[in-house]
Parts: structure tokens; C-alpha cells; sequence
């Protein structure tokens, strides 16, 4: 056994301005990404779904639309997703947890559902949106892991 | 505490308690029972905190690949296993340069420690689904974390308090 110096057991000081620190870290993400923004956006978004970093799916969210599915099969495990005129959800996943289904639909710019046992990333974006730019607003509404 | 069988012997003890803790907390606990998701409180690192103080780097290291060796081996699937180990080692480290310091108390190792899980956590995220927008989700799980490691702080020192009075006692040697 090392022999220690008996360590500091009363919160201090110093440990609050560690923790405001540490805090503070979790502001960065979306100040980049607010500078990253494109000025001008359309109203219009678009569904678009990314497996292992791949988009494999696209789809325009329009009213009145009629529902679109996508299925995609990861290893024998399927993984579907649905767009309508309300948005776009996770309908049915072979994940083990299905947080990625339980989140529901996600319609505003900006939101994701991630679903990581499958590498799977559901967001919206706006259609004449660059993919990694689009407003971080409420962004990512669910991890599953 | 110099004898070579009592030292492996608290090390076996301490891997093994973190590995129930982290069974236990997984039964408990549902895992929505917190808004954050992949948010967890992580009662094992009560045993990698004590294990920073009392026994330093070699024995803490050891403890957090054995336990997420052996989550994984007993049913845990692969993503988990990565996410466990990228935040688990990252914590670890964290915790014993910030215990290196002696700037800090046990709280401020333990946010320290729980800030750098949910670092390696998301990074181990971003990674596995391509997507750099994973980061975004870092405050929440951030600030959470950073909570949750001050309860763990304060969990730990009467079992800190205990166990060094007890390694440091005259027949423990």
C-alpha cells in the first residue's frame, strides 16, 4: 500500500472553480457549432438518416405529405424509420434498449435521434442546409447505448 | 499495508465490489429512470475513487479493466463495452493526475473523474456513429455527470474514512 498523505475530504474552494471549469467544457460544442451556421435557411427540412457516418436516406417533410418508411437491415437487425407531414421517428428498432424509438417524432431543424447500438443517426435538417451546419436549437434528443 | 497477499488481496476485493456495485446499480436503477439517456450514476467509481487515494495508479487502472472486462463477459454487448471503457479509463486518469495535484479535494477528483467519463463516453459515441454532432449532447450528460460525481464524493468519504483507518491499523500490516 502507498502511503498517502491524508487527502482534502471537505468540499473547497478550489473544487468549485474545477467544477465551474469542467462546466463550462460542455458550452463549447454548441458555441462552434453556432458560428458554424449558415445565415440564410429555408423553411423547408428534409429527414435524413446516417448509418456508421453513411447517409443512406433522405427525405423531404412537407404537408400534407403521405408517410414514407425506410428500412435498413445492420446485420440481419432492422432498423426502421417513418417521415411524414409531422416529421420523422424511429418506428421500430432491434436495438436491445429502444430509447431511439421511444423518443418519438422529431421535427424541428436541428434534432436528432441517435441510436448507437446500430450507428444509427435520425435528424432533420434544412433542405438547402450544408449536412453538419443546420441550427443546434434542441439538438439531440436521444442516446441509446 | 506491505504484505504482497493483503495487497492482492484488497485489490481482488475492490474489483469484485466494483463489479456488484455496477450489477447492482444496473438492476436498481432503471435505466429511464433519469430524463438524461446513457446518463447512469456510476456507484463503482465509490471503489475507483477510494482506490485512487489508497492504493494509486496501477491497482485503480487495473480495477476499471477488469470490471468492464468482466461486464462485458457477462452479457454486456460491444458498443457498451467500448463506451464503458473509453469513459472508464478517461475517468481514471483524470482522477489521478487531479489526486497528483493536491490542489484538489476528493469532490474535485471525483467531478473531475465523472467529467472526463462523460468525455470519453461521447467521444467513444461520436466515433462508433461517424457523427461529430454526438457532442451536442455533451452538457447535459456533462452537468449530470459532474452532480453525480460530487454524490459519489460524498459517498465516499466515510468508506474512505473507514477503510484507510483500517489498512492503516497496527494488524493489517
Amino acid at each position: 500500500m502507498t502511503e498517502n498523505d491524508r487527502p482534502g475530504l471537505r468540499f473547497g474552494f478550489r473544487d468549485l472553480v474545477l467544477i465551474i471549469a469542467l462546466a463550462m467544457i460542455g458550452v463549447i460544442p454548441f458555441a462552434v457549432m453556432h458560428n458554424m451556421r449558415g445565415a440564410e435557411k429555408s423553411a423547408r427540412t428534409v429527414a435524413v438518416l446516417t448509418i456508421a457516418g453513411d447517409e443512406v436516406w433522405r427525405c423531404a417533410i412537407d404537408d400534407g405529405m403521405d408517410p414514407v418508411e425506410y428500412s435498413a437491415d445492420i446485420d440481419g437487425e432492422i432498423f426502421t424509420v417513418i417521415a411524414d407531414s409531422t416529421g420523422a421517428r424511429v418506428n421500430h428498432s432491434d436495438c436491445p434498449d429502444k430509447i431511439c424509438v421511444e423518443t418519438g417524432t422529431i421535427s424541428k431543424a436541428g434534432q436528432t435521434v441517435v441510436c448507437v447500438p446500430f450507428r444509427a443517426v435520425l435528424r432533420i435538417e434544412y433542405a438547402d442546409d450544408d449536412p453538419e451546419l443546420t441550427d443546434v436549437g434542441d439538438a439531440i434528443d436521444a442516446i441509446s447505448g | 499495508m506491505k504484505n504482497r497477499t493483503a495487497k492482492l488481496t484488497a485489490w481482488g476485493v475492490m474489483t469484485a465490489l466494483s463489479l456488484v456495485l455496477t450489477v447492482a446499480e444496473a438492476m436498481i436503477i432503471p435505466a429511464g429512470l433519469f430524463p438524461i439517456p446513457g446518463f447512469r450514476l456510476g456507484l463503482s467509481n465509490i471503489v475507483i475513487l477510494i482506490s485512487v487515494y489508497l492504493f494509486g495508479a496501477i491497482p485503480s487502472v487495473g480495477i476499471v479493466l477488469l470490471r468492464t472486462l468482466a461486464v462485458f463477459a457477462f452479457g454486456g454487448n460491444l458498443s457498451a463495452f467500448l463506451f464503458s471503457l473509453c469513459g472508464g479509463l478517461l475517468a481514471v486518469f483524470a482522477m489521478l493526475v487531479l489526486r497528483q495535484t493536491k490542489l484538489f479535494s476528493l469532490f474535485g477528483v471525483s467531478a473531475g473523474g465523472a467529467a472526463a467519463h462523460s468525455i470519453g463516453q461521447i467521444s467513444a459515441g461520436a466515433f462508433l456513429t461517424g457523427s461529430a454532432r454526438l457532442f451536442l449532447y455533451l452538457p447535459f450528460l456533462l452537468w449530470a455527470s459532474i452532480a453525480a460525481g460530487l454524490l459519489i464524493a460524498l459517498l465516499s468519504v466515510p468508506i474512505y474514512r473507514a477503510l484507510d483507518a483500517f489498512f492503516k491499523a497496527p494488524g493489517s500490516e
